[in-house]
């Protein structure tokens, strides 16, 4: 039998379009079906859209795919109005890179059918686009992480090289730097994580850009990191910038459903470039010490007694909190009484009454009493300044998760 | 600049090691190291059963940040190195690593620690402690991309590591079996 080698003309012109990439591919598209077409990343960023003056935006995709094709039904918004699309997943060596959506409104099952295999065949041209520039990048960014490398590391020792191979890559290192570690709890190495840490890494890249910032940005392991440049002058707004950039992330990443999987640690700023490695291990110790105590940004320069605690020999901090709290955890666990947490709470509360009644929804006369006992049972007062300073670092200790 | 960014680490069979401290010789032949400095050491874990831990080249590590003088680095393959001429034994990093790795040299007044045997390294051979280990005990990979089922990252007996992340991981003892000949 004949073979029939004839080529559809919608596939001449889509393969045309991928000269122009990303662009071309949704012009053709959207030429082809009449819709508009747009392209987007996993996380409903938009790469590129047939209409760039149409403001349309993803606003859910639904998990599940159509049976028997390769769509996904999604929900749009264009000027505020809510429209129906469908859209193929752009994968890029077995990873998920985006979407190519078709804004089509509703449509029958027929139709989508119909559709499935030019759709398919445009979003496979996406993911050649897509590779080509990953492979592009990745070049790219080895040079660059061989510099950041050595950075974090402190193997450049003059700060003049330092701001010299900075400028290279559009780097003003004359500005001071504060380093931020982003990783994910309960991070595995042999398993999907590693692709959410590279989603984590272009969710940052991209934010960075979006700020006029050229991203001095790595993976490494389970974590990326990230030396951020300080505009802000004042202690407080150098805070603040840092804690925006942060949350902006965390909201980036929910589209991923990693937001609850995002731990942080903020190192010191330093102006001078050769010690942006102090403000590294710093932002690890940070990272560290935050998981254990709950802090969603922890920075270095607000750790106090817990970074000395968390250092300190084992069975020295085990004796001391036995020492110090060790009557009440005995009453509690015999008793099963809330002392403990009373005591706790008393202590976040800066030792003050009306704070901690409040926190605890109690009425100050229970609390009065629940103190009253506590004294009697360490036989020591609660307003004695040096009895609150062992108390308050036995209640860290057990915060430490030291045993 | 660092050409090729990895985590060169020690990977050490509890099992396999029968406390002979060949590799603890063989480091201080190499480095010619005073009596008092041990860059690598061998301890007993329980009865049958021994450590020989050396610096870990920690992913984070913390004589690293202490260091007043700034004297520490960390090379693309992950080795933690010390400039001498820099270090002036004020003894921080001795305090701050929990393996109690920089050790304090009393002839030169200077900090020195394992260097993973770079320069034996850059020339293709191994460090000298796994050279001397006849049983095979310690070993070393690149930690990146290293993966096995039965390696652990800690084992009883060693420092809490959470902090540092040290480069060394593990093949814990396995519970011995018993045979009889009839």
């Amino acid at each position: 039998m004949e073979r029939c080698l004839y080529v559809p003309d919608y596939l001449h012109h889509l393969l045309e379009g991928l000269e122009k990439g990303l662009q071309g591919i949704c012009d053709k598209l959207a030429n082809l079906l009449s819709f508009p077409v747009i392209a987007i990343d996993p996380l409903y960023n938009l790469l590129s859209s047939s209409n760039p003056e149409n403001n349309i935006l993803v606003e859910y995709l639904d998990d599940i795919k159509i049976e028997e094709s390769n769509i996904y039904k999604c929900h749009l918004t264009f000027n505020n109005d809510s429209l129906q699309g469908i859209g193929s997943a752009i994968i890029v060596d077995g990873k998920l890179r985006g979407y190519l959506i078709i804004s089509c409104g509703e449509i029958s099952d027929d139709k989508l059918l119909q559709l499935n295999s030019i759709i398919s065949y445009a979003s496979l041209l996406c993911s050649l686009e897509l590779r080509k520039k990953f492979q592009i990048k990745q070049e790219r960014q080895h040079f660059k992480e061989a510099f950041i490398y050595d950075l974090l590391y402190g193997n450049i020792k003059k700060k003049d090289e330092i701001i010299s191979y900075g400028q290279f890559w559009g780097w003003d290192f004359n500005l001071p730097h504060t380093v931020i570690v982003f990783s994910l709890r309960d991070f595995e190495y042999y398993s999907e994580d590693q692709h959410f840490i590279g989603i984590l890494f272009y969710a940052i890249e991209k934010s960075l850009i979006e700020r006029n910032l050229k991203p001095i940005a790595m993976k490494k392991r389970g974590e990326v990191i990230v030396v951020f440049p300080l505009h802000e002058s004042e202690q407080v707004k150098k805070r603040a910038e840092v804690n925006t950039f942060v949350q902006h992330i965390i909201n980036q990443v929910d589209k991923a459903n990693l937001s609850s999987r995002i731990i942080t640690g903020v190192g010191r700023a330093c102006a001078n470039p050769e010690m942006i490695f102090r403000s590294y291990q710093e932002a690890k110790v940070a990272f560290e010490l935050g998981q254990l105590l709950d802090i969603t940004t922890p920075f270095f320069n607000d750790l106090g007694l817990e970074r000395i605690l968390f250092k300190h020999d084992l069975q020295d901090l085990k004796e001391f909190y036995f020492h110090i709290l060790g009557d009440i955890e005995e009453n509690d666990s015999l008793h099963g009484g809330e002392l403990m947490r009373t005591l706790e709470n008393f202590s976040a509360n800066q030792y003050d009454l009306t704070k901690t009644a409040d926190a605890m929804f109690l009425h100050r006369n229970t609390l009065r009493y629940r103190i009253k006992k506590i004294e009697e049972i360490l036989d020591k007062k609660l307003d004695d300044m040096n009895v609150k300073l062992n108390i308050t670092a036995a209640l860290k200790i057990r915060q430490l998760r030291k045993f | 600049m660092t050409e090729m960014v990895k985590q060169m680490g020690f990977v050490f069979n509890i099992d396999l090691c029968i406390g002979c401290k060949a590799c603890e010789i063989a480091c201080r032949n190499e480095n010619q190291t005073v009596s008092a400095v041990k860059w690598r050491k061998v301890s007993k874990l329980t009865d049958d059963t021994y450590l020989s831990i050396s610096c870990n080249h920690c992913s984070s590590p913390e004589c690293f940040r202490v260091c007043p003088e700034n004297a520490f680095t960390k090379r693309g393959d992950g080795i933690v190195q010390i400039n001498s001429n820099l270090c002036t034994g004020c003894g921080l990093c001795i305090s701050a690593c929990p393996f109690s790795a920089p050790q304090y040299d009393p002839e030169l007044h200077k900090v020195s620690k394992c260097q993973m045997c770079y320069p034996r390294q850059d020339k293709g051979f191994l460090p000298a402690c796994i050279e001397a280990c006849s049983t095979g005990a310690i070993d070393m990979e690149n930690l990146d991309s290293f993966c096995s089922r039965e390696a652990v990252s800690t084992i009883p007996g060693f420092p809490n590591s959470r902090l540092t992340d040290p480069s060394i991981v593990f093949y814990p003892a396995k519970k011995r079996k018993r045979y009889f000949l009839n």
